[in-house]
């Protein structure tokens, strides 16, 4: 049920699986619908239910002065303890065991660097800056599962088969903010976000389902003491964009000779039929196309250095996805060997656990050293290696 | 390895091109080092001096200076890579050299004879490059009549001492043509004693031509000649008629078809070159733990001279 005035489409009423009948109110979407946007990937279109970020510059141009008392105005609002409004938030407790899952990072990808380790190998680092993050809010699940999305989730898909994808562990989600950013660029519906932990809206956003323990009060910094050195971690990102591009670099195609009588053909993905009886091409035929652009998961990477002052962590691996200063989602790992607990190997330190749980809180980043190097990688402050 | 893809003409046309940037060729850049540098060693405190000084000090110290390309540029990754270099630094004396000096490398080597897995190997610096922490060099020098080149990484710490031989200049930023050169030019005697110059001196330019071998060579090395001077090609051997047509080309002193575009490529030169109030920023960071340590390495050399 649309209610529309002159084609633009104001509000979406709709009937929930709990039946309740929600009204939507559609002013601030992205774009109403798929056929009125100009977003040519479907996939890449956003859902009707995201509130609308960048706000429109308006048309008549402030004076110095009202911008002079904007921006006090802001610092006002935003300066300051942040909401105490409530009892600070009791602090849970690790449990091994896999029922313990706690929220992640935003990191900006700032380059690479080489590190060496004690027995004279040299790896490769990706640099990750933990850029300005705080937790934006905590959404219980209940919350989640009362929404449209999450009452959809729940809808069995067959008459006899319950939905498997719900962990009863997972008690909510935790958005995580990065970057603070000027609240006049964005919408205000953007910026109500935010209200729940009382800070200037943030650039990237990311959610991470967490257990009961993991739960962390909204407006609390997440810095690098997140994390400790010789865990594993995964990051989450999109990949570079590649464009369109033929099969041998989309699929790894061999080509055709360069010589030898071949015409025109050197780069081409040769036949696609398979013969008269099928007498149609195979769906998922593999062709040219666009590559690239996709959110990736790469799972156990090592922390083998960490810059606590600057929030830098040095990850194993040149090819974490995306440019460098793209943002990436950084998180415990979730491989079976790597993670907390497959950790139980004596002397390394890791069989507790993360150090601080279920997060760094500020009175614990007063124990924390500038700088920590994983006990295998050589630090430069020391003499050179005689191995 | 790296160096070894890409090829010569495109490497030395991106050096002519950060050469030109700095205004002046490699002949006229040792003579302007004369005029203003530091001269480690100076203790002469003079702001003014200073200042313009330190310039000079992305020849003395070019791995400091990041790669130009702003899709890989970080102001906080850069300044962590340079805090790093420093601390190496505090470990190791990484002295000041030049392509065309003689160093000496000791460096661990598992498969070493020696007891101590050790390894000196001596030769002639034919190119450095690379940035930040992960700053090369390749060193040439003949073994038993057999060429030989090893590449060492500056900031590796399995690299345990650097000494430098002869502190000199060549006529070219770099000098793979010593491969197809006779060996006596790339020999440089494995006892040999560290030659100091004065202090305060000024690091001199060795004008040698070298004489490159009948072909077949390496790379083609008659198109390179505008572009390096530090080789000559003999003519009394049998050369292709179209490659004898080149070479009177190119004797007669025009440049190659490359050179003459470069030459008023302004954008290529500000794509490969850091700007100098970016570099300024750099020196000002760096520039005075890298004179402190310089001062206590003296110190340290002279004590030893005295015992």
């Amino acid at each position: 049920m649309l209610a529309s005035v002159g084609g633009a489409i104001l509000s979406r009423s709709l009937i929930c699986a709990n039946g309740l009948q929600v009204e939507i109110i559609a002013s601030s979407f992205h774009t109403a619908s798929t056929l009125e946007s100009r977003i040519k990937w479907r996939s890449r279109h956003k859902p009707f239910w995201h509130t609308k970020k960048l706000s429109k510059a308006e048309d008549d141009p402030l004076t110095e002065e009202n911008q002079t008392f904007i921006k006090q105005y802001i610092d006002k609002k935003y300066s300051g303890p942040l909401k105490e409004e409530f009892a600070p938030w009791a602090r849970g407790k690790y449990e091994p065991g896999g029922v313990s899952k706690r929220p992640g990072v935003l990191a900006v990808k700032i380059g690479i660097q080489p590190l060496w380790l004690k027995n004279g190998k040299q790896i490769v680092t990706t640099m990750l800056h933990i850029q300005d993050n705080h937790v934006v809010k905590y959404t219980p699940r209940t919350a989640f599962e009362d929404s449209y999305m999450g009452s959809k989730k729940l809808i069995p898909k067959y008459t006899t088969v319950k939905p498997t994808d719900v962990n009863p562990n997972m008690v909510g989600f935790v958005t995580v903010g990065a970057v603070t950013t000027d609240p006049q660029k964005y919408t205000k519906d953007y910026c109500g976000l935010f209200s729940q932990c009382g800070l200037a809206p943030k650039r990237y956003l990311a959610r991470f389902p967490v257990t009961e323990n993991a739960v962390i009060q909204p407006g609390t910094p997440l810095t690098a003491a997140h994390f400790r050195p010789g865990q594993f971690v995964d990051v989450f990102g999109r990949t570079m964009e590649r464009g369109f591009q033929g099969v041998m670099k989309r699929w790894g195609f061999h080509g055709m000779p360069a010589t030898h009588g071949v015409t025109k053909s050197h780069r081409r993905g040769g036949t696609i039929g398979s013969g008269r009886q099928m007498s149609r091409v195979w769906p998922g035929k593999k062709m040219p196309g666009h590559v690239g652009g996709d959110m990736r998961w790469m799972r156990g990477l090592r922390i083998w250095r960490i810059n606590y002052e600057e929030n830098v962590l040095y990850v194993s691996g040149c090819a974490i996805m995306g440019k460098t200063g793209s943002v990436v989602q950084v998180c415990d790992t979730i491989a079976k060997a790597k993670k907390w607990d497959a950790l139980t190997k004596e002397g390394e330190g890791l069989v507790d656990g993360p150090r601080y749980f279920p997060t760094a809180y500020p009175d614990d980043q007063e124990k924390v050293p500038s700088e920590e190097y994983w006990h295998t990688v050589h630090n430069f402050k020391e003499e050179s290696l005689k191995l | 390895m790296l160096h070894g893809c890409l090829s010569p003409l495109s490497r030395s046309l991106r050096r002519s091109c950060s050469l030109s940037t700095r205004a002046f060729s490699i002949t006229q850049q040792a003579c302007q080092h004369q005029e203003n540098s530091y001269q480690l060693g100076n203790e002469d405190d003079s702001t003014s001096r200073k200042e313009m000084s330190r310039r000079d000090y992305r020849f003395i110290f070019p791995e400091f200076l990041p790669d130009p390309n702003p899709e890989w540029r970080n102001a906080v990754r850069e300044r962590l890579e340079r805090k790093d270099m420093l601390e190496r630094r505090e470990k190791i004396e990484i002295p000041e050299f030049y392509v065309g000096s003689y160093l000496a490398v000791t460096a661990f080597d598992k498969n070493s004879p020696h007891p101590n897995k050790m390894s000196r190997f001596v030769g002639i610096c034919i190119d450095r490059g690379g940035t930040g922490l992960r700053a090369w060099f390749i060193l040439r020098n003949s073994i038993e009549g057999q060429g030989v080149e090893f590449m060492y990484h500056m900031y590796n710490p399995t690299v345990l001492k650097i000494e430098v031989l002869r502190l000199e200049q060549r006529l070219d930023e770099e000098l793979y043509y010593l491969r197809d050169a006779p060996l006596e030019y790339s020999s440089v005697p494995f006892d040999m004693e560290p030659e100091i110059l004065p202090e305060g001196s000024t690091v001199p330019v060795n004008t040698k031509v070298v004489p490159l071998n009948p072909r077949p060579w390496t790379q083609n090395w008659e198109r390179f000649q505008d572009l390096l001077s530090g080789y000559s090609l003999h003519n009394p051997f049998p050369t292709p008629g179209k490659i004898r047509k080149q070479m009177r080309w190119m004797a007669e002193g025009n440049d190659g078809w490359q050179l003459q575009t470069l030459k008023f490529d302004l954008m290529r030169d500000y794509r490969n070159t850091v700007p100098a109030e970016e570099q300024a920023q750099i020196w000002e960071e760096v520039a005075d733990k890298l004179e402190a340590r310089d001062k206590q390495m003296r110190r340290v050399a002279t004590k030893r001279a005295f015992i």
